[in-house]
């Protein structure tokens, strides 16, 4: 590296290309397309990524409403249908005694979508408009989205495991609902619309004053 | 350069593009939107139930439903205002538009009863509102009603019935008739003052027209128990209405049937509906007889006894009852009433259960219904008279013992009738036996018709064993009569009618009723002469087919100075003693004992013990009678009728020939030897009684006889059986004229072989070690045998004839070369010595074998007339000769 790399600014601005597989920083050239050092493809920024993270984040709002609204478990007892919504389903947790579940199941089903949905939206909103908020702060805030993104699929796991075991016929059943199919396309948006948002695109908004 | 670089540089422009991932909420938009339409269009309605409580009714969890499918859930629960509760409810959307305002709603718990269990789903799934759609605008305020209204099923006939008392009867209790159940208690409530209960009761479509404006109804419920001193008098209809009660109705058959709901009065037992059939009953003795007896037809309660009262003016009880009126048509005059009691006697315990209950009056109708006029009066019997239809007989008897009256007249198993009555006949020589035959029997009697005495116990010991036949365990206690016809009746057969005159003989079993015809008749006296006297004493029997018809009167002297037995045969029996009747002692055992056996004839234990006579018919030509008239009494049947034919044959030597020796033709026996004498040109003469079927083929001119006993030889052994049977005479029939005088031979003769087979001359130089019986060989096997031997007629050489088996008489042909088989051939040479023999017994026994060439063509069958060579010596070429000779 013959170029003096300063902190502070956007490697876009100091003419320096980063390979995303191999983590090497190098120097823009005119063709930008492959790292000079392991060969793969190099793209400055994702491509529409802003784009992309707002169209999923768009799908993954509107999914959550009828993911809340509607029953995500049907349970079977004695031939009638007991509908659960999740957040029924929270509540009778609640009623008979199982506080710490139902909080875990509340975060994890209801708190975590929310919170992912609501923060990488005020992160694109950032930079879309050049809110020059904290870089830090956001690229924190996007990464602890992005590790907790993966725990809301506990849900989904929880009612497919049940699906399977109470399988006893008219005695004992559980089938999903439609809130489950929602919240599994709220889960798939979000983790993807987090997936692609380029994070280098916070600094880029960061207009100097 | 660097410059340059940048000069060169394309003009890089930010592209607007937008990315297909739009596509995805653009989906997600539409999915929505649809969902909220639906959500919009398909909203839930809210309705509003008011109940009086609400037990079981929980929120979220309580489904309303309708016809079992869900419809709406419970959603709150608020208290009213005013009184009860109020509960909001989400009906489905699919189901609003059956919210209108005559929508009823009701809760629906587990009920479980007796007689059924509903809405037992609910144990589980919890209470549940039901909706019943109804009519009207539409409406969200609904009252739910206290209980669930009557469900009655479609079409079905709706009736009222007014009661004094609800008395078990409840939703659900059946409605019967005639035991089936017709219908179904569908609402009962308290009238509306309170005096009455009304019962709305629902009569299935099909039965609907049982109901007849004036049927009556009367409840049946559950156990009827009528305790008095007298004992405790159950009635119990189905179990059903045992535990449900039940409701029964009469269904009258003028009455019209009804079409809308009506009124009905329920009473409450048949007694109370004061339209069973009353009627009076006179009764010499009640003892035993509770009131509320039952009247029985055929094990069903048809009535009862309501009232018992003295009578002063009639000197008799007089009973109400009170008939059901589904059988008061047969209450008419010619009905039977009569007292049923515990009898317990040896042959049967009937009604035992009265003893606890208390008896009962059985009925039974008028044999033919229909012209009858209907009675209410009758008088109770001691027991059942048979209707007036049945045939009554009087049997004439001289021993009524083990007869009683109502024992069973029984023909072919089948009781068609009993006996009456028992008592002494006018004249006092009989004892008469009433019996009546039941109606429908009647046809078997005829006045040829007999009747016998059913014995209880049957015993017959033999050495056979012992054969021991009961009768019905009744028959032997209480006895019986049995019928017997000569000829079959049909059943198509007209009943006949029998004079009252006419009087039946009671025979004392079935043997006797099938061959008396004339009981009256006196004993016949029949004379037997015999030469000595029968080991009989007197009063042995005299047997027809062991069945004993008279018995030995006397024993005298003939003026012949033959005994005369007198015997005298029933008079029933006279017709089995003929012209050709023959008679002969079967008096105790015959043994006969000998080497081959002991076998050991008896008649029956009494005629072993007692001695006896048998009598039976023989064929015309018997030889039956001595000359003045008497009758034979031959020693055993054989000799009766089938005397032998005595012939005798004279021996050189009787060798063991003894007194009952055999005499066999071909292994059977036709006879033995009755005597052994020596004549005078000390000659044996046997004595042989032949066997009458034999005797004509047997004694002819031309039958040879000779002595068959054990012959030892290095040859084998022959007739060993004889060591232990004796020796026997052999016959072979002869075709002559008839003869009875021959003379035996010690030898089989050896014209019985060349009977069958080829036979054939062979000429030899010398008899060499053939003899006779020699065997002929053919590749060493056996295909006849040597039957003679004599020198021939110049004695230039020794003629041989052999007797060849007729399955191998085509193996001999012309060219048959014939050589002797007999003992061995010893070759001594420098090489050594060989010795060839054929087989052991034709080293012993000689013999001859034969060969035919296969080097010439198939020569013609030889026969009797051909004359062969014996050869000297046998060449070994023979012997690889391999003619192929087809069987004929």
């Amino acid at each position: 590296m013959n170029k003096n790399v300063v902190v502070g600014k956007t490697g876009l601005s100091q003419g320096l290309q980063l390979c995303k597989v191999c983590s090497h920083y190098s120097e823009q050239i005119t063709d930008p397309t492959h790292c000079p050092t392991c060969l793969n493809k190099i793209s400055l920024r994702k491509k529409n990524s802003l784009q992309k993270t707002w169209a999923l984040l768009i799908t993954a709002i509107i999914f959550i409403i009828p993911a809340n609204l509607y029953p995500i478990t049907y349970l079977l007892k004695n031939s009638t249908l007991y509908p659960d919504t999740i957040f029924s389903g929270i509540l009778s947790l609640v009623d008979s005694g199982m506080p710490g579940i139902a909080l875990i199941v509340f975060v994890a089903s209801i708190v975590v979508p929310l919170l992912k949905i609501i923060a990488l939206a005020v992160i694109a909103f950032s930079v879309q408009n050049e809110w020059n908020l904290d870089p830090k702060k956001q690229l924190i805030a996007f990464y602890l989205i992005d590790w907790i993104g993966k725990w809301s699929v506990l849900d989904l796991f929880v009612i497919s495991i049940m699906v399977a075991v109470f399988d006893k016929g008219h005695l004992l059943s559980i089938y999903p609902g439609l809130a489950a199919t929602s919240f599994t396309l709220v889960v798939i948006a979000t983790l993807s619309a987090a997936n692609s948002f380029d994070t280098r695109l916070i600094w880029d908004a960061q207009t100097d004053e | 350069m660097n410059n340059q670089l940048i000069k060169k540089q394309a003009k890089i422009q930010k592209k607007h593009s937008i990315s297909p991932i739009w596509f995805l909420p653009f989906i997600a938009a539409l999915l929505g939107a649809w969902i909220v339409f639906q959500h919009i269009t398909h909203a839930n309605v809210e309705i509003q139930i008011h109940f009086d409580n609400a037990d079981s009714i929980i929120v979220d969890k309580t489904k309303i439903r309708y016809k079992g499918v869900i419809v709406g859930t419970v959603k709150k629960i608020q208290l009213d205002s005013a009184e009860g509760i109020n509960i909001i409810a989400e009906i489905e959307s699919h189901a609003t538009f059956m919210l209108r305002q005559k929508t009823t709603f009701w809760l629906v718990s587990p009920k479980a009863s007796l007689t059924s269990i509903s809405g037992l789903d609910t144990l589980f799934s919890g209470s549940y509102i039901n909706l019943q759609p109804g009519g009207g605008d539409r409406a969200t305020l609904f009252n739910a009603l206290a209980e669930q209204p009557i469900s009655i099923p479609d079409n079905a006939l709706l009736i009222n019935l007014r009661s004094a008392t609800a008395d078990s009867i409840s939703v659900g209790t059946p409605l019967f008739f005639k035991k089936i159940q017709v219908g179904e208690v569908a609402q009962v409530r308290l009238g509306n003052k309170g005096r009455y209960v009304n019962i709305k009761v629902f009569i299935e479509k099909k039965y609907s027209h049982l109901i007849k404006d004036n049927s009556k109804f009367w409840n049946i419920s559950g156990l009827n128990a009528n305790i008095s001193l007298q004992g405790i008098d159950f009635k119990l209809d189905s179990l059903s209405s045992l535990i449900a009660g039940g409701i029964t109705f009469s269904s009258p058959q003028d009455g019209k049937a009804i079409s809308a709901a009506a009124e009905f009065e329920l009473f409450e037992s048949l007694d109370k509906t004061e339209m069973g059939l009353e009627i009076e009953l006179g009764l010499t003795n009640i003892t035993n007889l509770p009131k509320g007896a039952g009247i029985i037809f055929k094990g069903l309660g048809i009535g009862r006894i309501t009232d018992i009262q003295y009578s002063i003016a009639k000197k008799q009880f007089v009973a109400s009852a009170v008939i059901n009126p589904q059988f008061s048509e047969l209450v008419t005059e010619g009905a039977q009433f009569w007292l049923e009691k515990t009898s317990i006697t040896f042959s049967k315990i009937s009604n035992l259960s009265n003893i606890i209950s208390g008896d009962y009056i059985a009925f039974s109708p008028a044999p033919v219904l229909g012209k009858k006029k209907k009675s209410t009066r009758f008088s109770v019997q001691e027991m059942q008279i048979p209707a007036a239809q049945s045939l009554s007989l009087i049997l004439l008897t001289e021993d009524a013992t083990g007869l009683s009256a109502g024992a069973p007249l029984s023909y072919q198993g089948i009781k068609i009738g009993k006996i009456g009555q028992v008592n002494f006949s006018q004249s006092g020589r009989f004892v008469d036996v009433m019996v009546n035959i039941d109606h429908q029997y009647q046809y078997v009697i005829n006045k040829n018709s007999r009747f016998y005495t059913l014995n209880g116990v049957n015993f017959s010991a033999s050495l056979k064993g012992i054969n021991l036949q009961t009768s019905p365990l009744e028959n032997i206690v209480s006895g019986g009569i049995g019928l017997y016809n000569p000829h079959p009746i049909k059943k198509s057969a007209l009943t006949k009618h029998i004079d009252d005159s006419h009087s039946f003989r009671l025979y004392p079993s079935k043997a006797l009723a099938k061959l008396g015809e004339d009981v009256f008749s006196k004993t016949l006296s029949v004379a037997l002469l015999s030469k000595q006297l029968p080991s009989l004493s007197e009063g042995a029997p005299v047997y027809y087919h062991k069945l004993p018809i008279g018995e030995v009167a006397a024993f005298t002297i003939d003026d012949s100075s033959l005994i005369r037995t007198t015997l005298n045969i029933k008079g029933q029996y006279k017709h089995l003693i003929s012209n050709n009747s023959i008679f002969w002692n079967i008096s105790g055992f015959h043994i006969n004992a000998s080497l081959s056996g002991i076998k050991i004839d008896s008649e029956s234990l009494l005629s072993v013990a007692n001695g006896g006579i048998a009598v039976d018919f023989a064929d015309n030509n018997v030889n039956n009678r001595y000359k003045n008239g008497s009758y034979k009494l031959f020693d055993s049947y054989q000799q009766a009728v089938q005397p032998t034919q005595t012939i005798k044959i004279s021996f050189d030597q009787a060798y063991d020939l003894q007194v009952g020796g055999k005499l066999r033709l071909q292994g059977l026996v036709i006879g033995e030897i009755s005597a052994l004498s020596l004549t005078r040109d000390n000659k044996v003469q046997a004595v042989a009684q032949l066997q009458p079927q034999f005797a004509e083929q047997v004694a002819r001119e031309g039958s040879r006889f000779w002595i068959v006993r054990s012959e030892l030889s290095l040859n084998g052994a022959k007739n060993l059986s004889t060591l232990v049977t004796g020796v026997y005479l052999d016959v072979l029939p002869g075709n002559g004229e008839p003869k009875n005088k021959f003379t035996g031979a010690s030898h089989k003769p050896i014209i019985a072989i060349k009977d069958i087979g080829l036979s054939l001359i062979l000429l030899a130089d010398n008899a060499g070690s053939t003899e006779i019986n020699s065997p002929v060989y053919h590749r060493q096997i056996k295909i006849g045998e040597v039957a003679g031997k004599q020198l021939a007629s110049d004695a230039s050489g020794v003629e041989i004839s052999i007797n060849i088996y007729p399955e191998y008489a085509h193996l001999i042909r012309k060219n048959s070369i014939f050589w002797p088989a007999s003992g061995f051939n010893l070759d001594i040479g420098i090489t050594g010595a060989s010795l060839t023999s054929t087989s052991l017994t034709s080293l012993i026994k000689g013999g001859i074998s034969m060969s035919t060439p296969d080097d010439q063509p198939l020569q013609p069958r030889a026969d009797s007339s051909n004359r062969f060579t014996v050869k000297k010596e046998m060449r070994e070429r023979w012997l690889e000769w391999k003619l192929a000779i087809p069987q004929p």
